[in-house]
């Protein structure tokens, strides 16, 4: 998750950067658009991929916490269930 | 009948019809006309949320910025696609606080947040006062897109009394519903005339894209840059970009409230945040169209801005064309006017009013959608320039509510009612004296001063009355759904 969200920084401080870059905010052309309007397309179709690969890993984690749940909980179940046929056992409850 | 108005009238109707189908039987309650029973899904609500993008401003309003003022147009470009990807996480969140506690508004939020109805109803009434002049925009919008496609002046103000009614009536038939199916229609043609305009408009006027940035280059190199100071300049872009980006971040407009609140799911939400931006980026479009504007029209031409989108589309293709084009754009008309005009009513009934009884709901909703078409319309076509004053106001007296719903999205509020409500009435007064003051000739966005200003006396008054002593007043924990229900309050 880390790596998504420095990943999706990138696009969002290029787009909040753009009109302080001299490089970007001058008289330049580039594939014959202003380069400032060029750069801001660009960032702004960035923010997708980037977005969809932030949702990838939240479901990837979400996944993994849930799988971890369900680990946790049947392993805390087949504990209590030999936990209690140990119990009953001793009780005699079983005959 | 021209072949532009004969297209023009069919697909207002098309428009019009299409929202009437968006329900067989009338909604038996406000929750369900007003947020659909909250299970639309990701592609509805993306449309509903795209459907905002689009206005008469952008469309038409873009293309005349960027003749009049070059690349610092570019300003409107990324705010929207950033508000998205903080509202990736901001959505779901106000997603479940409206289900679990009934929300069908923005009203609702700040009560029950708040527990106040004075400040829920304080924030609605100024939501609605701000939202008068924006619906109006819209229909005089319309009227004028009629009037510049088929080049006759008499033709505006039958558009715009045909299309407030057919606003109002699908609206009050279908609610929300008929919203989003009017959209499907609205998006589908928007796809269709940017694409076109891409193409062709550049292609007649200038040889293509690439001869049109060499014409820009060689006349206008000056337009080509943002510059370092003045009135458009750095300072002005950002802070401009940033008062935007809080203002759609944190949900400020009204009507942006009914498409999160009727999503069936967070994920919903969240794949509608991940696709905005790509719908975004073709706001870019009508910029191009704007640059061609300045390389083609004489000064007395490119002066009526707004105008320029369509008198070049009408230079550069055929008739039926022009009319799809101008349809498209009586869609970015009308679609956000039924999505204003459910967002005003939806508070007057619930915040405002709140009338007793479902029915006695239904009706005061319904009457407001009436008053408030007719009372725009009426301007629109009387006094056209009676509400501008207030217009200036509207993205940033709207904008003064984003500190107060940032400060209630966590599990507990971060202030008290007294504490958002006396912010938003200087962040307000501040905003109107600069803006009308005549006083403030600076570089920064009055909207992101008035915004601070906001912060701090929010938060002043906040450590007052802590120091006072006691902690906010809470709402209650989100329990069970509790449907139409109002809001918790005190």
């Amino acid at each position: 998750m880390p790596l998504a969200l420095t990943l999706l920084a990138v696009p969002v401080v290029a787009l909040l950067a753009a009109v302080w870059l001299p490089f970007v905010n001058g008289p330049q052309l580039w594939l014959g658009l202003p380069s400032l309007l060029v750069w801001s397309v660009g960032w702004v179709l960035a923010l997708t991929p980037a977005l969809a690969y932030v949702e990838r890993c939240r479901n990837a984690t979400a996944t993994a916490a849930a799988a971890a749940t369900v680990t946790a909980t049947s392993t805390s179940t087949s504990t209590s269930t030999s936990t209690s046929t140990a119990t009953s056992t001793a009780t005699g409850e079983e005959r | 009948m021209s072949v532009t108005l004969l297209v023009c009238v069919l697909g207002m109707v098309a428009i019009g019809a299409l929202g009437l189908l968006g329900r067989r039987r009338p909604a038996a309650s406000l929750e369900e006309w007003s947020v659909g029973g909250r299970n639309f899904g990701a592609f509805t609500t993306w449309l509903l949320q795209a459907g905002e993008i689009y206005t008469t401003f952008t469309f038409l309003g873009l293309a005349g910025l960027a003749c009049t003022s070059g690349v610092a147009v570019t300003y409107a470009l990324p705010y929207l696609p950033l508000a998205y990807v903080g509202l990736y996480a901001i959505a779901p969140v106000i997603w479940r606080m409206g289900r679990d506690r009934g929300y069908l508004t923005q009203g609702d939020f700040f009560a029950d947040r708040y527990g106040s109805r004075l400040f829920g109803g304080l924030t609605s009434v100024l939501g609605v006062v701000f939202l008068l002049p924006y619906l109006q925009l819209q229909i005089t919008g319309l009227g004028l897109v009629i009037q510049l496609a088929t080049g006759n002046k008499d033709a505006g103000t039958p558009a715009m009394i045909a299309a407030s009614v057919l606003v109002v009536a699908f609206v009050l038939w279908s609610g929300i519903q008929g919203v989003a199916k009017a959209a499907y229609l609205k998006d589908a043609l928007m796809v269709v005339a940017l694409l076109v305009l891409l193409v062709m408009v550049p292609a007649h006027y200038s040889g293509g894209i690439g001869h049109l940035g060499a014409q820009l280059r060689e006349h206008h190199s000056e337009l080509l840059s943002v510059p370092a100071g003045g009135p458009f300049g750095q300072v002005w872009f950002f802070t401009a970009m940033l008062t935007s980006l809080f203002s759609v971040l944190f949900l400020t407009m009204p009507q942006g409230w009914a498409p999160v609140l009727a999503a069936g799911s967070e994920r919903a939400l969240r794949k509608n945040s991940i696709w905005i931006p790509v719908y975004g980026a073709t706001q870019a479009i009508p910029m191009i169209v704007g640059f061609t504007a300045l390389t083609t029209l004489s000064g007395a031409a490119s002066a009526n801005g707004n105008g320029v989108l369509l008198q070049l589309a009408s230079g550069a293709m055929p008739d039926w064309l022009l009319g799809v084009i101008a349809v498209a754009a009586a869609a970015t008309a009308m679609v956000p006017s039924a999505g204003i005009v459910l967002g005003m009513s939806t508070l007057v009934a619930r915040n405002v009013l709140r009338p007793r009884g479902a029915r006695a709901g239904l009706l005061v909703n319904h009457g407001t959608v009436v008053i408030a078409v007719t009372l725009a319309l009426v301007l629109g076509i009387a006094r056209p320039d009676a509400l501008a004053n207030l217009l200036l106001l509207t993205y940033s007296g709207l904008g003064q509510m984003a500190p107060a719903t940032a400060a209630a999205l966590t599990r507990r509020p971060l202030l008290r009612a007294w504490s958002a409500g006396a912010g938003i009435v200087v962040g307000e007064a501040v905003l109107i004296w600069l803006t009308f003051g005549d006083s403030y000739h600076g570089a920064i966005s009055t909207g992101l001063i008035s915004l601070a200003v906001n912060v701090v006396v929010a938060v002043a008054v906040e450590l007052v009355l802590r120091a006072r002593g006691g902690a906010p007043v809470l709402p209650d924990e989100p329990s069970a759904p509790s449907s139409a229900s109002a809001p918790a309050t005190v």
